[in-house]
């Protein structure tokens, strides 16, 4: 043993992490085998401690990647350079795959840890040879023991979070290295779930409107590496078929490769073993009783049944119906009138998010449930954060507005209202939300006034007439109450909304009086957001007082604004909110400025380095090479592409409707920027905030 | 000890005597190359100057490989200095070889299998190896699921480096070893790679001998190939490197060619020869490029000073440069 790494041995023997850290940083001279890569030297430097030396080099990498994960930026780790950081990183991640440290290899599968890097890493931009996501991907790949990644890869191969086209391969590798059962070795064969990622990708890559190069090339790979006949291909992807619906644009790619698996008159089809999820009329059935039977007679059948859905999902990688029915579960089990179990509820909304974290079916639920719960501070955080991932949702900020309209916050929520009004100026809901906000406050007149808005805009609205009814009830105007209830009726008579005000009109005509005050809120069950981290990939703590520094900055209320912006523990999250404070307070050259000095902390964040490009076209400070951005930060196309052709949207397809299973979140937040743009050019700055926020929340 | 290279000389006036063999062979180098131009001595004491001074080696080395290496070497397309490693650069042109090189002349570099394995996806390095064996074996099926194989494997790698210069040496240079059933420790030791050395009792480093011609090299568009002497400035701290001086005016033209490495290969001083490396730009390879796989299982037949001491008086003698090195070494 050389005396440069005898020397590193009594380092690592005093402070195990840092002696780690330092070798796999680059920052330890290592004499004879100064060129190895770390995983090479520390298997050299450690050969002769056996186990042991695994053992406490399996502690020390864990305990370091820990202190890394939690560094603000690169400099805070004493790297002077992004590039350094980032490849110490993918040594690290590298040295757990390479030397088998099994602790750290648990901790990195583990789904939080996963999430969190990828929250943490998926923004930056470190240079093309440098990439610890991709690493950490591979890394995990390459030792995988159980099941346990299949979510990861799936979501991967799909290019969920859009990004580089090459990842939807990883998440393929991903797939294709999985053991086909726990414990088992990788099948060496094509799988199911292989074959559902494939199907995924071609549909990640035609949504995200790149070539098909990347796909002809995979497919490629799996017919010479793992030969089938044509009909073996044909069978399994028709059952792959079912499970992922495709567009035009997937399918013809994939009809290329596969001609009889994909022609026009192939009916997607199963072969006698494929695992099946609960049929539809069971579906039906089960439906059917939870809105009849109590919960608590019924728990012991729903259980099982759900469990159903768990062992299709896991089987085959095709969550779509799992999230679907635990999502009408937890609602029929919220809006139970006979007894309900929130805290179940969202245990169910939960996991359904683990399964599909960028799909917004149910973010509402769990924010409902742990609000229902009492947990307050875990609700307000998903509702301001689920606001954020999905700003084309209208639900979610209607929902954000009217739960701090209930929790006595009519400032924060008329601030949301508003906006939601303007982002969504045809869609009455947030009027009448906004209208039980004022009333809330006491602001009666106010509340009916916009109300009366609403239904001149839309009378045929059912919730703004009976809105309109309720309110004018309170007043004791029961006649005009009962001619809206009358236009109420003549848009749907067999609403149970109607009927209910109906019967508490007639009980006011009756003379009984009744109680309009807003029903406090259950409390007092509050858990930490850091639990959410599986589905939100960080600690998502800050959401609330980012969000409402967000909304007063827009109504114009900066001193609000920045007493919230100061509650704001999220490094790059502060950051740039106080440099589009800057820019709301001083002008565009200022916040320039700003992003300008914060992009010497962070050189390669995406956030930072869109809002000053934004900055400096805005205000003609400097030229701005939109095109190595988008190379950079190909998530951010939308915005990127929109600043350089001057504030014009680029084309985007429309979504044909919510039920249609072709269409992706990300299909309908790139219509709403389109449509936004298209109907209120003022709306540019609000609308690509939004879009750059999307990508970090 | 003074080096053209400020910055380090507080670091070289504490470590002589102190040292060991690997630390002052790995300053002998920064004082005794001087093939680095004025520019290049510039950039390079600009980069690792700071607070604080230079005094122990893991400061340079951290100096060297986060400042230099990653923004002058290392660098990715897009990167702010236009895509082109120190090496290439107008600045480092009196290294280059020759442009006359024969286009069609093989180059061959051997690779550490597990680092490539694992840089490109976590691929089982076995897995890789008996690719490369099927793709160069005869049975058809196998070699046709091989080259599907390793088509995506080096699609996948190519991806994943960096342009950084490559080092390589000639085939001619080699191919007296490729026949022996220990080719790989040979070559290993023909081209002075010392930092690959199997830690006892392990059961070796497998590696991967690539091979292409110099043409495929010069990339789309360039009209002659760009090849360069390596120099202390082309690659990581490494005591095994030892600087090709510039050459007398008696000296054969073959120096021209390339650099030259230490030989652990050796095991008689008076029948010592050199090898032979040089410098060229990225090359996207391909599964022809994979000429075989095979193991390092022995450590360097030469320890790092032995060889470095008979590496000095052959490499003063055949570049008719007597004064080179100074003292040092003698």
């Amino acid at each position: 043993m050389n005396a440069a790494v005898e020397q590193w041995r009594q380092r690592f023997a005093h402070d195990p992490p840092q002696a780690v850290g330092d070798l796999l940083g680059g920052r330890v001279y290592l004499g004879a085998i100064n060129r190895a890569e770390p995983p090479e030297a520390l298997q050299y430097a450690l050969a002769d401690l056996g186990h042991a030396g695994q053992q406490r080099l399996d502690d020390a990498l864990l305990a370091w990647l820990k202190q890394a994960r939690q560094a603000d930026h690169a400099a805070q780790l004493g790297y002077d350079n992004p590039k350094a950081f980032a490849r110490m990183l993918m040594h690290g991640f590298h040295t757990a795959a390479t030397m088998d440290l099994p602790q750290t290899l648990r901790w990195m599968e583990d789904g939080c840890a996963w999430r969190e890097w990828q929250t943490f890493l998926g923004e930056y931009f470190f240079g093309q040879s440098c990439d610890p996501l991709g690493t950490y991907y591979t890394a995990l790949g390459s030792r995988q023991q159980d099941r346990r990644l299949l979510r990861l890869w799936l979501e991967v191969a799909a290019l969920s979070r859009g990004g580089f086209s090459h990842y939807g391969r990883m998440g393929l590798d991903g797939l294709l290295r999985m053991p086909e059962q726990d414990g088992s070795a990788p099948a060496g064969r094509v799988s199911e779930s292989l074959l559902v990622g494939l199907l995924h990708f071609a549909r990640g890559l035609s949504r995200l409107q790149r070539t098909s190069d990347e796909l002809d090339r995979y497919v490629a790979f799996l017919q010479g590496a793992y030969p089938m006949s044509a009909d073996a291909w044909t069978r399994k992807l028709g059952e792959a078929r079912q499970r992922v619906p495709l567009d035009e644009t997937a399918t013809q790619w994939l009809q290329r490769h596969f001609p009889a698996a994909f022609a026009e008159h192939e009916t997607a089809r199963s072969g006698p073993g494929a695992l099946r999820p609960p049929s539809k009329p069971e579906w039906d059935n089960m439906y059917r009783r939870l809105k009849s039977e109590p919960l608590t007679t019924l728990r012991a059948d729903l259980v099982p049944f759900l469990d159903r859905y768990r062992q299709y999902t896991e089987g085959t990688g095709d969550s779509n119906l799992l999230v679907r029915s635990f999502n009408s579960v937890g609602n029929a089990i919220l809006d139970k009138p006979d007894g309900t179990d929130p805290v179940w509820v969202a245990e169910l909304a939960q996991e359904a998010a683990t399964w599909e974290p960028y799909n917004a079916y149910s973010w509402p639920l769990l924010g409902r449930a742990l609000d229902d719960a009492g947990d307050w501070r875990r609700a307000e955080a998903v509702f301001w954060q689920a606001r954020r991932r999905f700003p084309h949702n209208v639900l979610l900020h209607n929902q954000l507005g009217e739960a701090l309209a209930r929790r006595g916050e009519t400032g924060a929520a008329l601030a949301v209202l508003d906006e939601a009004i303007r982002f969504f100026p045809d869609d009455v809901v947030n009027r009448v939300s906004k209208a039980y906000a004022l009333l809330w406050a006491g602001k009666t007149e106010e509340a009916l006034a916009t109300l009366e808005h609403a239904v001149r805009l839309s009378p045929n609205d059912m919730a703004a007439q009976v809105g309109k009814a309720s309110l004018l009830m309170q007043r004791g105007r029961l006649d005009e109450a009962g001619q809206a209830l009358e236009q109420a009726r003549a848009i749907d008579p067999k609403s149970s909304e109607l009927f209910k005000k109906e019967r508490d009109l007639q009980r006011l005509r009756q003379g009984h009086s009744m109680d309009f005050h807003l029903k406090p809120r259950p409390t007092g069950r509050d858990g930490s957001p850091d639990t959410l981290a599986e589905i939100t990939g960080q600690d998502i703590s800050h959401a609330p007082s980012l969000g409402r520094a967000t909304a007063f900055r827009r109504t114009g209320n900066s001193g609000v604004a920045r007493a919230n912006l100061e509650q704001v523990g999220h490094p790059i999250e502060r950051r740039s909110e106080e440099g589009l404070l800057i820019w709301w307070e001083k002008g565009e050259a200022e916040a320039a400025d700003y992003f300008d000095a914060q992009l010497e902390h962070h050189p390669g964040d995406g956030t930072l380095r869109l809002h000053h490009g934004r900055a400096c076209q805005r205000s003609n400070r400097a030229s701005v090479d939109w095109n190595q951005l988008r190379a950079r930060f190909p998530e951010m196309e939308a915005v990127i592409l929109t600043e350089k052709n001057n504030g014009k949207a680029p084309r985007y397809p429309v979504p044909a409707g919510t039920d249609n299973r072709t269409d992706t979140h990300e299909d309908r937040k790139h219509a709403w920027f389109m449509q936004t743009l298209d109907r209120d050019g003022a709306l540019l700055d609000p609308a690509e905030e939004e879009l750059i926020a999307a990508c970090r929340a | 000890m003074p080096s053209p290279y400020p910055p380090l000389n507080s670091l070289f006036a504490l470590l002589p005597g102190t040292a060991d063999a690997e630390s002052r062979a790995q300053m002998d180098n920064f004082c005794h190359d001087e093939r680095p131009s004025k520019t290049g001595q510039q950039l390079y004491s600009d980069r690792i100057a700071g607070s604080p001074p230079i005094t122990t080696l893991h400061v340079w080395q951290q100096r060297h490989a986060g400042r230099f290496l990653e923004r002058e070497l290392f660098v990715d397309p897009g990167d702010t200095l236009g895509n082109t490693p120190w090496t290439f650069r107008s600045d480092n042109e009196n290294n280059w070889i020759h442009p006359h090189v024969a286009r069609n002349r093989q180059l061959v570099r051997l690779e550490d299998a597990r680092a490539v394995a694992r840089r490109v996806g976590g691929y089982p390095v076995g897995e890789l190896l008996s690719h490369i064996e099927d793709f160069r074996g005869r049975d058809a099926g196998r070699q046709a699921r091989a080259r599907a194989w390793l088509t995506e494997f080096c699609a996948a790698w190519n991806e994943k480096r960096d342009l950084r210069p490559v080092f390589a040496t000639y085939l001619d240079e080699v191919d007296d070893l490729l026949t022996t059933p220990d080719w790989a420790d040979q070559v290993r030791d023909r081209l002075g790679m010392g930092d690959l050395h199997p830690p006892a009792g392990d059961p070796g480093i497998p590696v991967l001998l690539l091979q292409y011609t110099v043409a495929e090299t010069m990339g789309d568009g360039a009209d002659h190939p760009r090849l360069a002497v390596p120099t202390v400035l082309d690659g990581t701290l490494n005591p095994w490197f030892f600087p090709t001086p510039r050459p007398g005016s008696r000296a054969p033209s073959e120096e021209s060619e390339g650099g030259h490495t230490l030989n652990l290969n050796t095991v008689d001083p008076n029948n010592y020869r050199y090898g032979v490396e040089l410098l060229h730009p990225k090359v996207a390879y391909t599964p022809d490029h994979l000429l075989r796989s095979g193991w390092i299982r022995r450590p360097p037949g030469l320890a790092l000073e032995t060889a470095r001491s008979w590496h000095l008086p052959l490499v003063r003698t055949y570049m008719d440069r007597e004064d080179f090195y100074g003292s040092a070494g003698t």
